[in-house]
């Protein structure tokens, strides 16, 4: 390439390039985007597959297994409607990890974050009394303070005392869920029964189906498409976003070309406590209404991945918390009619998570399959 | 005439686009030290991995004393004798010396190493070739120099007769260099014969016995290196004539100070003075060349003039006003382009595509966006068209990764990126480490451009002939001390060498010569 052009005059080549290359969409970049995508596809197969030979191990026949999850999952409308309600916590954990990628920080937090956020939403949604159409938002505002504010310390001790993020956020997620279980049992009870909950939220704090009965489709979904958007212009589109995706990728060279990492890393972290946060009051208010002890519904793990799956594209995590959303939806279904526990799609979710982080092996898998490809033609 | 130990014919290695190795055949005589010469990306690292089995040719066939082999991977090379150091060390630094070398040929039962035994054949291999290494060392705890040399004595332990150097000395300073080539002139006397891919035309020509030059993917000649001399070779190498030192200079009125460093020290916070009360001043229309040394107080000097660091004393003014205690982002504001060393750490996001980079550090600027807040993507494509064709940035397209290009282009990058925002001043550190001779020339003649138009050039460079071809004044730092400013008028480089020293600085040479 360097060679072809080193001796053309420069004046020539000055000119003709740039406009020539400019016309064209760089199939260069499709080409790249093409094998990220294919590569999240075979970790998929491949998860789905083992997943399969678990099955066949527990004397389960992988493929009733399966076309009952898919069944579960996608089979009826009620079933489609089930999935869509379903992902839509899963796609703002996801979005949190994705937007803590990008600013190169781990947030294994986002449990936590997610239940401090469903934890203050619902309170603000019980004591505040406020007209509807305010009341609602203010909740939403709640729960993604809450989530930041949980996030601010694991950041701020990273800021100040360069603690790692990894291991506060962990620590936090318990902390988090025992808080929890404390304020539901002894300080917010319910005065109705002997339940370890909260009240229920008012009316005016709920979110309105999207669409009723007897689907029931709650319109979290989208608020949680909105944030998606969002993220994504945020992102890509934006100088905040090129100065979190320059962090992220190379400190040094941020750093030098005048970029405050340290903010960048603080402010990606708050981010991301805030949709995580946001995802956790979206399940409140769209269809449980009350926070209850063991509100742990492991978003945080689906969310890494999601996110990994989706290599951080915000857009791509809609897909895979789809995917992610249909599974634990079918998973009841599954586990009814062949017995195999709802808990396999944890299993599943484990795999994935290996397979993509093993992105060398199917590289190797793939030049493999081409070289013989390229032999037999 | 001697024995032909490796004969390479007609091979032909060709990627997507580019054809890499053009039916190139060569012989390689035992005992030789037989140079590779060429410019980045003629083609030199493609036929060595090719000959040491990292590579399969698409054509042609090696010979080995006469017989010809095929090398399916480094296991089946090393196996024949060959061994190669490679740019990049591949080394473990939480292992010793002996572990590393001794590492996938472990001596001893199957149990248990023996390293009292490999200890002491790696010392004995050590002093035998002279070079210096303590084989229960930690490689983490040794210098750039010294790795290289257990990476050396790692192919001689595999008991390697024909040495493969790529590119070895880009990782070294001057004298690691020269005794560098001491070492591998008595590998060769000791009847090794070493294969030496470079394109530094002065060790090329210092060291060899014959030498090959390749451009374009294709041999240009072999010739015995008593048939040509230096610029011959970078003739034969650019195919055409190369002139160093950045062209013309034009008279420009450089009485105005920009930049003026006043009794300025810096002391770590483990309190360690790397700078000693530095007065320097930069003018506008010249360049200011600073030499020395590698670890004199370069990096502390460059780090506060950008921003990184602040001095423990002194004044540090830019256009009269105070910029000491300014971060990079305002340092940059007021006027400040930075050249840094590493490309890879601190020029560029190798992931961001070469129009996103040559937005870095701007990307808040006015210029760049659209309701204040979105970059706007038109604006950031003509900016890229626009850099691209003033600064021959040469690629596929402006969307791909900026890891893709050559080292010279993404140079290309950041002195475009550098200069889009009419700087007053330019900082250049190291702007020249390995780039080949055109990119080179470029870059010199971008700094000497710069000065014509009455910006100031700072010039950090190791190299010395860089700073003789190039700067107006030299400024030689030594221990954290500015020992000596001189007028760039008839000083050789053995003159500046000794000031590089301290000699007839504030420092005895001995105390230089301890260091």
């Amino acid at each position: 390439m360097k060679q072809s052009t080193a001796e053309r005059p420069p004046s020539v080549t000055a000119k003709e390039r740039p406009t020539k290359k400019f016309k064209k969409p760089s199939s260069e970049k499709l080409r790249a985007m093409g094998l990220e995508c294919s590569i999240s596809l075979i970790a998929f197969a491949l998860s789905i597959i083992t997943g399969g030979i678990i099955l066949a191990i527990l004397g389960v026949n992988p493929l009733t297994a399966y076309a009952s999850l898919f069944k579960g999952a996608l089979g009826t409308p009620s079933a489609i409607a089930g999935t869509i309600n379903r992902m839509i916590p899963i796609i703002l954990a996801g979005l949190a990890i994705a937007v803590g990628r990008k600013g190169s920080v781990f947030n294994i937090g986002v449990e936590g974050q997610l239940i401090i956020g469903a934890l203050l939403g619902c309170l603000a949604g019980i004591y505040l009394k406020l007209p509807a159409i305010i009341h609602l938002p203010v909740c939403l505002l709640c729960g993604m303070l809450g989530g930041m504010a949980w996030a601010f310390i694991p950041a701020w001790l990273r800021l100040k005392k360069n603690v790692g993020v990894v291991f506060t956020t962990i620590m936090f997620n318990y902390i988090a869920k025992f808080l929890l279980t404390y304020l539901v049992i002894s300080v917010f009870v319910t005065s109705g029964g002997q339940l370890s909950a909260t009240e229920k939220m008012q009316d005016t704090a709920r979110l309105p189906a999207l669409i009723g009965r007897p689907y029931n489709i709650n319109s979290g979904i989208l608020i949680a498409v909105l944030a998606v958007i969002v993220v994504y212009i945020f992102i890509n589109k934006t100088k905040w976003g090129y100065e979190m995706r320059a962090t992220g990728i190379n400190k040094n060279a941020s750093g030098s070309a005048g970029i405050n990492v340290d903010r960048n890393m603080f402010l990606a972290l708050l981010i991301s406590g805030a949709l995580a946060g946001l995802g956790g009051c979206l399940e409140i208010h769209g269809s449980v209404f009350r926070m209850f002890a063991d509100y742990s519904p492991g978003y945080g793990p689906t969310g890494i991945a999601v996110a990994l799956l989706a290599k951080s594209n915000p857009i791509a995590v809609l897909l895979t918390a789809f995917l992610f959303g249909a599974m634990r939806n079918g998973a009841a279904l599954m586990q009814m009619s062949t017995g195999v526990s709802s808990e396999f799609v944890s299993i599943v979710q484990g795999l994935i998570i290996i397979f993509v982080c093993s992105e060398n092996f199917i590289r190797y898998l793939m030049k493999k399959a081409q070289k013989r490809g390229v032999a037999h033609a | 005439m001697r024995e032909k130990i490796i004969e390479l014919k007609g091979i032909t290695k060709i990627y997507p686009g580019v054809i890499a190795n053009d039916h190139i055949s060569l012989d390689i005589e035992q005992g030789e030290i037989h140079s590779l010469a060429g410019e980045n990306g003629a083609g030199k690292s493609t036929l060595m991995g090719i000959l040491y089995g990292l590579n399969q040719p698409d054509e042609g066939s090696i010979y080995l004393r006469g017989k010809e082999v095929r090398f399916h991977s480094p296991k089946d090379s090393i196996a024949s004798g060959l061994g190669m150091v490679h740019q990049h060390f591949m080394l473990i630094p939480k292992f010793t010396v002996t572990q590393n070398i001794i590492l996938g040929m472990e001596v001893g039962s199957r149990l248990k190493i023996d390293y009292p035994k490999a200890e002491r054949e790696v010392r004995q291999l050590s002093e035998q070739y002279g070079l210096g290494i303590d084989p229960s060392a930690k490689v983490s705890e040794l210098s750039v120099t010294m790795q290289q040399r257990v990476e050396i004595l790692k192919i001689l332990y595999r008991k390697a007769e024909i040495l493969i150097f790529d590119e070895p000395t880009a990782v070294l300073t001057p004298q690691e260099i020269d005794e560098f080539c001491d070492i591998l002139m008595r590998l060769r006397d000791s009847g090794k014969t070493i294969i030496f891919i470079s394109h530094k035309l002065a060790e090329v020509e210092k060291i060899s016995d014959r030498v090959t030059v390749i451009r374009r993917g294709k041999v240009v000649c072999t010739k015995p290196i008593s048939e040509v001399n230096q610029a011959e070779l970078a003739r034969l190498m650019v195919g055409r004539e190369v002139i160093m030192g950045g062209g013309e200079r034009v008279q420009v009125d450089n009485s105005e100070v920009l930049l003026d460093l006043n009794n300025l020290s810096y002391k770590t916070r483990q309190g360690v003075q790397k700078l000693h009360q530095i007065d320097l001043q930069l003018h506008r229309g010249e360049i200011l060349g600073i030499a020395g040394v590698d670890g004199n107080g370069q990096e502390e000097l460059e780090n506060i003039i950008c921003g990184k660091l602040h001095p423990s004393e002194g004044s540090l003014t830019f256009k009269g006003e105070d910029i000491s205690q300014m971060g990079v982002k305002e340092i940059k504001k007021k006027g400040v382009g930075v050249i840094f060393e590493d490309r890879h750490k601190d020029g560029l996001v190798l992931d961001f595509s070469v129009k996103e980079n040559l937005v870095l550090g701007f990307q808040d600027q006015r210029r760049f966006l659209k309701y204040g807040a979105f970059l706007d993507r038109k604006k950031v494509d003509q900016n890229a068209q626009k850099l691209q064709e003033d600064f021959d940035i040469r690629c596929g397209s402006l969307d791909d990764p900026a890891g893709k290009l050559s080292g010279g282009n993404q140079q290309k990058i950041i002195i475009a990126r550098e200069m889009s925002a009419n700087p007053e001043m330019i900082m250049a550190i190291q702007p020249t480490r390995g780039l080949d001779m055109g990119a080179i020339s470029f870059v010199q003649e971008k700094l000497v451009e710069a000065r014509n138009a009455g910006k100031g050039v700072l010039l950090f460079s190791l190299e010395l002939d860089e700073i003789l071809q190039v700067s107006d004044r030299i400024a030689v730092l030594f221990k954290g001390r500015i020992v000596k400013v001189l007028k760039n008028e008839g000083i050789t480089k053995e003159l500046l060498g000794q000031y590089m020293l301290g000699v007839d600085g504030e420092e005895d040479i001995d105390e230089a010569v301890n260091r």
